[in-house]
């Protein structure tokens, strides 16, 4: 018992307990009083037995003091005491304190930011059970690479169920809703019946599409997201009773998704509003076209089974495939990955990078705190060893040291978070829509642990750093030295601090100069037809109205018609689709004079005769389609160049013919050979192309990839006034026809570039936040420098060294530190901006031009930085200088 | 014992971590309740030397010992009439001098012991 009361007593006791203390005192009063009055009857005078009493008494603090030990945990009152001093050290120094806080706090938000990111688009797990098992399908074409899945093969996968519980086909489509106010196009997602299965969860209502029901003319059912449920339907319990009328067909709604999940698109990749899902309904065309990759597929690993065991047991299946089908898929492999890593790999490597960036600003924001740390820790030097000197422990002088740190931790951690969260939104919010799950950033356990963490391990090695190095001098040496006197660790833990800081600077300078170079090489790239002024929308035809391909050629004929007469516009045309937004490739046949060679994948477009005009791609020979270029007239086709120097071997291909499919449609005659474009946007191929009339349609494939989709019109105003008449001229040909995608190719052209764009936003703007402290940060150390030497500066002067010489000599040093800096960035350099190549375009990373300027950069500031400070002390006047000491 | 501590006059004796209680209960048992000035009086007389002892570091112990519940405190009046808190010296710190006094006697013995083998 008696230890738990004397522990409770002196847990008691820790709580300044005024009564005990005057109490104690005044026994302690009472005492002096009885010894004074004893000295005085011995002859003493009072004055004398005062003394004399004192002395005989001892330390009166110090009795206190020990009694207090005594009576309770000294360390808890001790560290009551340092915190409350290390407040007063950081508050009587604002200007020192609000700079480290608000430097930590740029590193950390940083750092906060980007981790958060990362957090929820790479990290976090899938919303699915047992997401680890869930793996992505593609296949590969042995040149090509990756495309999507065939359906045809995507049913031949899931027959193979030895590894696969099931394998899911998921795309995106869009409908014209009607009956809820003016028709709009939504988008829904098509699956295969076994998506729950596959993906592991259930309705929330409802139920799963039946396998009868992913069959052409049985599919009209759908399967509501949650949110559309809530937001369009008002959360409609009896929403099972409902149907929702798509493309002017109703289709009963059967189930609602859970609100964890929603459609693949939207849980795997960017924030498409998905509004319902539908089942696939593979067509029987669709299912014997082995070579139509058009499917997204996701499939589930059996409890057990590998990776490598699933791969083994689908290449199995895409050998039978390729042996039936030699034409499509001879060429082909498919290939499985964990679906998490795979749906991120687009932006895994740039993230990551980026990451690494911010670790770098942490460094040198860093080391900037602890190089002002340093230098207010050696104006404390005399204090320090003053009260050492009066019987402070070295502990005690650490543990104030380490409590100011974690108090900076604790300021800049929440500054930083604040920060951080700002900086997160703003860069959620410019992030490029490609970025999966970019809508799930939220600031959870893991993002504050990792900022705390941030915080804490800043902090400590900041303020530790100057304090352990300090508090090895022995005290009479620090008593001796002038306050702030350098000794030569802290010299030496100096110099590596900002040869660290110059180094990081660097990395970051020359990462940042990788991207604008990549940049600039992309700038430069010729798409090989103009985006300007080319405004682009998109008019889907629903099959209920539209059944054929030559209702739908009608209604673009008659549109293109009725636009080309507006004075906004200068020429309309229409395609399946254009430029930059999407196409459709296939193989043909050629019918050389030497034989008939194949040629696989060469892209294929159907386009009306002003398509070159509006895109300005020139005709190099031959003719251009006209207007009589129709059903019942030869069929026609025009080619790019590359087609031609591809297959042509060096003879001219006009009046050669095409053929494809199976059996073969009419053969085309090849009329004209015009410009090649990059199809895709400024890093894609110059591809080989084959244009189709888009009024010949049946004479190739007017029900497939073909099929008509968007308008091009060359406008001379502005765009927005041009939308509403566009609008209207729809709305006169159909008044329940959507017009959606409205942009121009321009806009299209810049998003394309949005995800490079985005890197090197953030990469130059670490790199210009790094070079900022670094420039602060050694002109900061280099101002101190000169204020501890202007004695000898002084003397110099007074000697008669020429100012020019002084500024030469006081730069010198910082100088010589900054180059071996620079030596370590580039090395640094040449080690990280290799992980940069997936970046790069047409720029490699050890870019000759980067490699210098950069550097030599961040050389140039921080020479700034040593030589303002050095030419202000070289200009003092020696006699002030010489006199103030 | 030429350690950095001895900078101090050689005749005060660095007391051994616990016999400043024992001092101290043995005074009051042969004495009666008696204040911390008296306490100190008491020892300085016995040590015949009145720079034994700073007698402000009987506090420590004092408190110690009334933390232990072997000694009572109470506040009287001295025969000068000034305020003074008197000690006296409690059944368990009775107990407690018992068995101090004879783990002492032990280890005194002991040293003596080995110093004059040793000497």
């Amino acid at each position: 018992m008696a230890p738990i009361r004397r522990f409770v007593a002196r847990l008691l006791a820790v709580i300044p307990s005024r009564s005990a203390t005057r109490d104690l005192n005044r026994e302690m009063a009472a005492h002096l009083a009885l010894l004074e009055d004893e000295l005085q009857r011995r002859g003493m005078t009072p004055e004398e037995a005062h003394r004399e009493a004192r002395l005989r008494f001892g330390g009166i603090d110090s009795a206190v003091e020990s009694q207090r030990d005594a009576r309770s945990f000294a360390w808890v009152e001790n560290l009551i005491r340092d915190c409350r001093l290390a407040t007063r050290t950081l508050v009587r120094t604002p200007v020192l304190t609000a700079i480290a806080v608000i430097t930590l706090a740029i590193g950390i938000g940083a750092n906060t930011a980007i981790f958060s990111i990362v957090n929820a688009v790479i990290l976090r797990p899938l919303p699915y059970p047992h997401g680890d098992r869930l793996v992505a399908i593609w296949e590969a074409h042995r040149t090509r690479g990756r495309s999507p899945v065939a359906p045809a093969n995507l049913v031949e996968y899931a027959r193979g169920d030895q590894s696969l519980v099931g394998v899911e086909g998921y795309g995106l489509v869009t409908r014209t809703l009607t009956g809820f106010g003016t028709p709009e196009q939504i988008v829904g997602e098509a699956v295969t019946a076994n998506m729950f299965t596959v993906r592991g969860i259930q309705p929330a209502m409802g139920r799963a599409f039946l396998q009868e029901e992913d069959q052409p003319g049985q599919d009209h059912v759908v399967i509501l997201t949650d949110r559309f449920w809530r937001t369009r339907l008002g959360g409609d319990p009896e929403v099972l009773t409902r149907t929702l009328t798509l493309d002017g067909l109703p289709h009963s709604i059967v189930g609602v998704m859970p609100s964890s999940a929603c459609a693949c698109s939207t849980d795997f990749r960017a924030s498409v509003d998905v509004a319902f899902l539908k089942p696939a309904a593979y067509s029987k065309a669709v299912l014997g076209n082995h070579g139509n990759h058009v499917v997204d597929a996701v499939g589930r690993l059996r409890e057990g089974v590998t990776l490598a065991q699933a791969q083994a047991e689908l290449d199995v299946i895409m050998g039978r495939l390729a042996t039936e089908h030699p034409n499509e898929l001879s060429e082909f492999a498919v290939v499985i990955g964990p679906l998490q890593s795979d749906l991120v790999r687009d932006v895994q490597s740039s993230l990551l990078i980026l990451l690494g960036a911010v670790a770098l600003v942490l460094l040198v924001a860093c080391v900037n705190v602890a190089n002002l740390l340093f230098a207010r820790a050696l104006n404390q030097q005399r204090e320090i060893a003053v009260r050492r000197a009066l019987g402070a422990t070295r502990g005690r002088i650490i543990m104030e040291a380490t409590i100011r740190s974690l108090l900076l931790s604790l300021l800049g951690g929440m500054a930083g978070l604040v920060l951080g969260v700002f900086v997160r939104n703003l860069l959620v919010s410019f992030a490029p829509v490609s970025t999966p799950r970019i809508q799930t950033v939220t600031l959870d356990g893991t993002v504050l642990a990792a900022t705390g963490g941030l915080a804490l391990m800043t902090g400590l090695f900041a303020g530790m750093l100057p304090a352990w190095s300090l508090s090895r001098n022995s005290t009479a040496t620090a008593l001796r030295a002038k306050s702030g006197a350098v000794t030569r660790s802290v010299v030496r833990w100096r110099a590596i601090l900002m040869i660290a800081e110059v180094a990081a600077a660097i990395i970051l300078a020359t990462g940042a100069g990788l991207l604008i170079r990549s940049f600039n090489a992309l700038s430069g790239v010729d798409l090989g037809f103009q985006t300007e002024k080319v405004l682009t929308f998109r008019v889907p035809l629903p099959a209920g109205r539209y059944p054929d391909a030559r209702s739908r050629l009608t209604f673009f004929e008659s549109l293109a018609d009725r636009i080309g007469r507006q004075p906004g516009a200068e020429a309309i045309a229409f395609a399946n689709r254009f430029p930059l937004l999407g196409g459709w490739g296939g193989n043909v046949s050629v019918q050389t004079p030497v034989g008939v060679i194949e040629a696989p994948e060469v892209g294929l477009q159907a386009v009306s005769p002003a398509y070159f005009s509006v895109l300005n791609v020139a005709l190099i020979r031959g003719r251009l389609f006209s207007a009589d270029d129709r059903e019942g007239a030869m069929p026609v086709a025009v080619v790019n160049t590359a087609f031609a120097r591809t297959y042509g071997n060096g003879r001219d291909p006009i009046g050669w013919q095409l053929t494809r499919g199976n059996p073969p449609v009419p053969s085309v005659t090849i009329v004209g050979i015009v410009n090649d474009i990059r199809r895709g946007g400024k890093t894609e191929a110059l591809d080989p192309q084959v244009y189709f009339p888009a009024a010949q349609m049946t004479s190739y494939d007017g029900d497939g990839g073909t099929r008509l989709l968007d308008v091009a019109v060359k406008i001379t105003g502005n765009p927005t006034s041009m939308v509403p008449v566009l609008r209207g001229e729809i709305a006169a040909l159909d008044s329940n026809q959507a017009m959606t995608n409205v942009k121009t190719l321009d806009d299209v052209l810049s998003s394309s570039f949005a995800d490079r764009q985005y890197q090197l936003g953030l990469m130059a703007s670490f790199a210009i936040v790094a070079i900022g402290l670094a420039f602060i940060g050694v002109y900061g150390v280099v101002s101190y420098a000169m204020t501890q030497r202007a004695h000898e500066i002084g003397i110099r002067l007074a000697l008669g060294a020429t100012r020019r010489n002084l500024v030469l000599l006081l730069v010198g040093r910082g100088l010589a530190w900054a180059l071996i800096g620079v030596t370590f960035g580039l090395v640094g350099a040449l080690g990280l901006t290799r992980v940069m190549k997936s970046l790069l375009f047409q720029i490699e990373p050890t870019d000759l031009m980067t490699l210098l300027l950069a550097p030599a950069g961040v050389f140039f500031v921080v020479g700034l930085a040593c030589y303002i400070p050095a030419r202000r002390a070289a200009r003092l006047d020696p006699l002030t200088v010489l006199r103030a000491d | 014992m030429t350690t950095r501590k001895t900078g101090k006059d050689p005749q005060t004796v660095e007391l051994l971590q616990g016999t400043l209680d024992l001092i101290i209960l043995r005074a009051l048992e042969t004495m009666g309740p008696q204040h911390a000035y008296g306490l100190a009086a008491r020892i300085e007389t016995v040590a015949d030397h009145p720079l034994t002892l700073k007698q402000g570091s009987l506090y420590p112990a004092l408190i110690r010992c009334e933390q232990k519940r072997w000694i009572k405190g109470t506040w009287q009046k001295t025969e000068s009439n000034r305020d003074a808190k008197y000690y006296a010296i409690t059944s368990s710190g009775r107990r407690a001098l018992e068995t101090q006094a004879d783990s002492w006697r032990r280890l005194a013995s002991l040293v003596e012991k080995l110093l004059v083998n040793e000497g």
